[in-house]
């Protein structure tokens, strides 16, 4: 019978199998590492554009942010991630009364970043950056307060 | 879709005669309320050699003690079907031999997807203790006058002096969280018992009270190494109800998005079986590669595994302009390291040894579990739907479906590896070639869907994922319903068992390649 | 006494998030302790503790993936002395709950919990673990793991990027480099209120034995 199929053959083809992984392991050892060392490269890490980390108020160039106390995103968000406090003012000169932001927090522990809020708010008044550095010892740390 | 609707006294009969004409394959058997109407079934059947899609069902009025007769001897997947249609709707089917629930707990009150269910928190707190396992089940027997009689047949009992053991929910080669008894003699194993829904979290009933955006939302959590392709699912069912048409450019993305991950996925079942094996360099290999389409999805999508991509519509973001290099540069670095695979881990004589000739699957098993995806494709079965109901632009590409004969590990294994070199000759074809346009269009603020009911499947990276919609006209379904692609493999688990050592289970389990939150919703 | 900052290398103190927390843990900790000696003792063996901690494999769903990721080759755990993960709760150091945690799955985790030997940590990865994330209103899931175990780190995201998972078990490294291991006080605060009573069993059912009779 051929000799793939005898004793002998079997146990050297058995090993010569073995032989060759380990010569492919042994190239790898020399290849460049593909391991990112990350405290050490903060400052020069690439984290794409895109990547959703955490909800936050772009401010314009007076230092306000464009959120006109709608409510839409709160209405959207699948679990009650943002909770709206909003109060009516009266303006004295037009006599007409409008929603005003009082409070806007934003519950990082259960938001799951499905982008629907950001979807819908008529004015772009939030976005998504990404700053992922966001772990801490204390649940009610991560309510965070977005308007300033 | 309209199914066709049986009385319950024909039932039987006529669902015999269907499985005698040829419709040998099972997909889905979708539980539903339909209040005063009643409860009842609805069934989805093909035909696999005309490829003919049929669906009946059955209604029954009494909503006290519902009752339909079983269908798990013509169809074996209905064993876990049906016990999934008990759990949630509280239906039992007389005849079938092991009437328990499958994903709750045995202590738990009610059954959830009923419309009249009290959520309330007092009635089922989280409960500390261990369920006690019940080793004795009675079958439920349907009588000549259609009453309902317990018989007191000892079924599923197992025998005195067997060994048995647990293995899971925490464990590293369970692929997630899924418990198994086993009863052994020695070495061999006599009997599975299988436990799923320690990660049932519920989405079809969430989805009961969300409207459709917030349901896309979820949906990429289900099988998360599919989540281009059940988010695909999804977005063309709602687009084919609401008679939307997507742009080319979309149709094109959709499609890369869709080979890349399954790439991705495929990978990744290669590091895992591996290191169920005990070969750890091939998982920190297969690990090293899939960061490389990690990242190109992170540049378009914003998400390493939750992408978020795909919208009633279209897509969420454009491509960005380096897309098709970076693309094609991932394609050339993956054909060169395939070969890499096969020296430290495929051809290894230890890896041929434990996976040749272990856990067959015969291809009539295959149809009659309704094994899709590489499991069906590794016993012979021609089961892609990208070939036999093509969607997107699957009929204007080239491929081959691969299919192999044995149905054993390595088989399975060997399916998913040439599937990669598949892909990549798929978006090959379509990257340069990229149509200007839109990448979405505009809809409605709020999405109705009209009346009615519509379904979807596309061919996920494990097996054939549909999705059913049942609608009465408002912004959330009335029932929606997914079809998991890891209930069959984890059904045929019993069969393939037959015989087998503990040792096995592991290489078995491994390659049968099943994802738990998929199975369990 | 002045207050001991944690350093971690490459890594300045103040760029870290939640240093208030830190601070009044040391505080209270810091209440008698006037030994230099034994503090000085107690900072070689914290600094030996806090870079080998090993934690349990414990994945349920998609955040099991990320936590993979972070142990293969791009982001090596390994490089901070979270060298392997251990499969025997007994044996591990610290469990790293990622995934949803649903009714079902609850009195499993606590007694995994309850198996670890001290010291041991808890560290609630995801948005499932902290609060049941995407599934709040869902009625079999856990609204956060910290309703049955005493949490000590929590890293929001979903999933959490790797590098977010390593910089939260640098979190956890500065926590263990400012107990007290000598001392006969309670070595570790657990600012929790939650009782950490072990599951006692009560319901096994007692069925007779079909050999014992033939005995």
């Amino acid at each position: 019978m051929e000799f793939k199929e005898t004793y002998i053959g079997r146990i050297f083809y058995g090993m010569r199998s073995l032989l060759i992984g380990l010569h492919t392991t042994l190239k790898e050892f020399f290849t460049k590492k593909v391991t990112e060392q990350y405290p050490e490269n903060r400052k020069t890490q690439h984290i794409s554009e895109r990547h959703r980390a955490m909800l936050y108020m772009p401010l314009d160039e007076n230092g306000n942010n464009k959120c006109i106390a709608c409510g839409l995103c709160a209405n959207t968000c699948p679990n009650g991630t943002i909770v709206i406090k909003t109060k009516t003012v009266t303006d004295e000169e037009t006599g007409k009364s409008k929603k005003v932001l009082v409070d806007y927090t934003y519950d990082l522990g259960s938001c799951m970043y499905c982008q629907l809020c950001v979807n819908v708010c008529p004015k772009e008044a939030i976005a998504f950056n990404n700053h992922f550095e966001n772990a801490v010892f204390d649940r009610s740390k991560l309510f965070i307060k977005l308007n300033k | 879709m309209n199914p066709e609707f049986i009385d319950i006294n024909d039932f039987r009969a006529r669902m015999e005669t269907l499985r005698r004409t040829g419709m040998n394959f099972l997909r889905d058997i979708i539980g539903m309320d339909w209040g005063e109407e009643g409860l009842g079934a609805i069934y989805s059947l093909e035909n696999t050699s005309t490829g003919q899609v049929l669906q009946t069902a059955v209604r029954c009025c009494d909503r006290e003690k519902p009752s339909i007769p079983t269908v798990c001897d013509l169809w074996s997947v209905a064993e876990l079907y049906e016990r999934e249609v008990y759990d949630f709707f509280g239906i039992h089917f007389a005849g079938h031999p092991d009437m328990r629930r499958l994903y709750l707990r045995n202590d738990w009150v009610g059954h959830p997807l009923r419309k009249d269910y009290n959520e309330d928190e007092a009635i089922n707190p989280i409960r500390m203790e261990n369920e006690i396992p019940e080793d004795v089940q009675r079958p439920y027997e349907l009588a000549e006058d259609a009453e309902m009689e317990i018989s007191d047949k000892l079924t599923n009992k197992i025998h005195g002096d067997q060994y048995i053991i647990n293995i899971g929910p925490q464990h590293p080669a369970t692929h997630g969280v899924l418990r198994f008894r086993l009863a052994l003699d020695g070495e061999e194993i006599r009997k599975i018992d299988i436990h799923c829904g320690y990660i049932h979290r519920g989405i079809e009933k969430m989805s009961e009270k969300m409207t459709y955006p917030q349901i896309l939302a979820l949906t990429d959590r289900l099988d998360y190494l599919s989540a281009h392709q059940n988010r695909h699912a999804l977005c063309m069912c709602i687009e084919k109800a609401m008679g939307i048409e997507i742009t080319d450019r979309t149709q094109y993305i959709r499609t890369i998005m869709d080979e890349l991950q399954r790439i991705d996925s495929h990978l990744l079942f290669l590091s895992c079986a591996a290191m169920d094996l005990g070969a750890i360099t091939t998982f920190i290999y297969g690990f090293r590669d899939r960061e490389k389409i990690l990242d190109i999805f992170e540049e378009v999508t914003g998400g390493r595994l939750i992408q978020n991509y795909n919208t009633i519509g279209g897509v969420q973001y454009d491509i960005t302009p380096d897309f098709a290099k970076k693309v094609k540069e991932f394609c050339q670095y993956q054909k060169g390291k395939l070969q890499e695979y096969n020296d430290v881990f495929t051809n290894n004589i230890i890896t041929r040894k434990r996976m040749i000739g272990v856990g067959i699957l015969s291809y009539d098993d295959a149809i009659s579990y309704g094994c899709t995806g590489g499991t069906g494709r590794a016993s012979g079965w021609a089961c892609d739907v990208r070939k036999r109901h093509p969607y997107a632009l699957y009929d204007k590409v080239d491929f081959k479906e691969i299919i192999y004969k044995n149905g054993d590990c390595y088989d399975r294994f060997l399916v998913r590896l040439d599937e990669i070199v598949e892909s990549i000759h798929i978006i090959e074809q379509l990257i340069d070639n990229i149509p200007e346009g839109d990448y979405k269009v505009k809809t409605k603020p709020i999405i109705r869907i009209p009346e009615g009911r519509y379904s979807a499947s596309v061919e996920g990276s494990r097996g054939e994922f549909g999705v059913f919609i049942e609608s009465k006209g408002d912004k959330s379904p009335y029932r929606i319903k997914f079809r998991p692609m890891g209930l069959p493999l984890v059904a045929a688990m019993h069969k393939i068992l037959k015989g087998a050592k503990i040792a096995d289970l592991i290489a078995i389990g491994a390659t049968l390649d099943y994802v738990i939150p998929d199975i369990d919703r | 006494m002045e207050m001991k900052k944690p350093a971690i290398k490459s890594i300045p103190y103040e760029e870290f998030k939640d240093n208030e927390t830190l601070e009044k843990l040391l505080n209270e900790l810091n209440k008698e302790r006037t030994n230099v000696i034994v503090g000085k003792l107690d900072d070689i063996i914290n600094w030996g503790r806090s870079n080998s901690l090993w934690s349990l494999t414990f994945a349920t769903s998609c955040c099991g993936i990320e936590f993979m990721a972070v142990g293969a080759a791009r982001y090596d755990f390994a490089r901070f002395g979270f060298e392997v993960t251990r499969n025997s709760p007994r044996q591990a150091d610290l469990i790293m709950v990622a995934g949803t945690i649903t009714h079902k799955m609850a009195p499993v985790l606590k007694r995994l919990y309850d198996q670890m030997a001290e010291p041991k940590y808890v560290v609630a990865v995801g948005g499932c673990a902290i609060s049941g994330g995407p599934f709040k209103g869902s009625y079999h899931v856990l609204n956060g793991v910290d309703k049955i175990l005493p949490v000590d780190v929590y890293i929001p995201g979903c999933p959490p990027r790797p590098e977010a998972m390593l910089y939260g078990m640098m979190q956890l490294q500065r926590k263990v480099k400012i107990e007290n291991f000598f001392g006969d006080k309670n070595r570790k605060h657990n600012s929790n209120d939650i009782p950490n009573e072990p599951i006692i069993v009560t319901n096994v059912p007692i069925t007779p034995n079909e050999n014992s009779e033939e005995q």
